[in-house]
């Protein structure tokens, strides 16, 4: 009966921390994409100080989750969202409103993949 | 991580249910609960060893799930017979009473040919001198002859056999089992001279030596040379 008690709760706290898990990537994921969002506005105002302040904070917020995502993403999804950050880093050291906005919208698809393929829902699954 | 465990939830079930429906040939002594876990564990395991792109824990949480989720089913089945029946089938009698029955045979989907291999492997020839063959819920057959063709016992022949109980070994691979000795009640003193009666000088010349209860010794030398 032990066994099966802890089977059961093995099995709950799967579950618990599967789904605590898709709310903390949901959480990191909207929190990263509003920065690089925020990051485009400013630029698009003019306000390239905010802008570089915003994309430092996106680098900043996505290093210092590294351990987790590293221990619960795909490596090539990570090096994806490496290479979506340079380049809006890029963009914005070069300045470039247009080019910050379509680096900004490409890391924004890629986090909200991350977002759907970790979300419990019925595409995801089947 | 939440849609991998889902999906192996859901893939344990429907390998479950699919195997249950391709009936008990398919098994080969595993009940169909450890055929899937077997089968699905092996797999998933390898997968983060053989991708280092893929985090450990998409092994992890599938195996972890899986092995609750046994837990749980195999706990649950020994609670409830009626579920097990459901998860694992009921034994189906093949020969009943020397007639084989073709209504399970045709529905265990087992031929007459393979029914005479299982036959000839438990040693019988006719199904004739079989008073039950049951195919069990691991895809094993049980064959139980009538009893003027069941091989005769001490017990049938009035004879008193005695039991040697089950050997222990005092010395393996030139080591002494200190501990298997003291079980057993003897000492160093015992086994040097059992060693001396066989020519030996010291229990490193020994590879294999067992006592049983009642006091039998099987004892191999070391092989020199080789």
């Amino acid at each position: 009966m032990k066994k099966e008690l802890f089977a059961s709760g093995l099995l709950l706290l799967l579950l618990v921390l599967s789904v605590a898990n898709s709310a903390a990537m949901e959480s990191l994921c909207s929190r990263l994409s509003g920065k690089a969002l925020s990051a485009s506005l400013a630029a698009e105002a003019g306000d390239w100080e905010s802008c570089d302040g915003l994309v430092r904070d996106a680098f900043d917020l996505w290093e210092a989750s590294a351990d987790y995502t590293h221990s619960i993403l795909h490596h090539n999804t990570l090096d994806t969202i490496d290479s979506d950050l340079r380049c809006l880093q890029q963009a914005a050291l070069e300045r470039g409103a247009r080019s910050l906005r379509a680096a900004a919208g490409l890391l924004g698809d890629h986090l909200r993949g991350i977002t759907e393929t970790e979300s419990l829902s019925l595409g995801s699954i089947f | 991580m939440a849609v991998s465990f889902v999906r192996t939830v859901i893939v344990f079930v429907l390998l479950i249910v699919s195997i249950r429906i391709m009936g008990k040939r398919q098994l080969g002594e595993l009940e169909p609960l450890e055929l899937v876990v077997a089968v699905l564990i092996s797999n998933l395991a390898s997968q983060p060893l053989q991708d280092t792109g893929i985090p450990l824990i998409y092994g992890v949480v599938p195996v972890l799930t899986l092995l609750a989720c046994q837990l749980v089913i195999s706990g649950i089945s020994v609670k409830l017979p009626r579920f097990r029946r459901v998860l694992c089938g009921k034994p189906s009698i093949l020969i009943d009473n020397g007639a084989i029955v073709q209504s399970e045979m045709r529905r265990c989907r087992i031929s007459v040919d393979e029914l005479y291999v299982e036959l000839r492997v438990n040693g019988f020839i006719d199904p004739s001198q079989v008073r039950h063959a049951i195919l069990e819920t691991d895809g094993t057959l049980s064959v139980l002859p009538y009893a003027r063709f069941a091989p005769a016992t001490p017990e049938d022949l009035s004879l008193e056999v005695p039991d040697p109980g089950l050997p222990v070994s005092v010395i393996c691979e030139g080591r002494v089992m200190t501990d298997n000795l003291r079980l057993l009640g003897l000492d160093g003193r015992w086994l040097r001279s059992e060693l001396m009666k066989r020519g030996a000088t010291g229990p490193e010349q020994v590879y294999l030596m067992t006592v049983d209860a009642s006091g039998g010794i099987y004892y191999a030398e070391k092989e020199t040379g080789k």
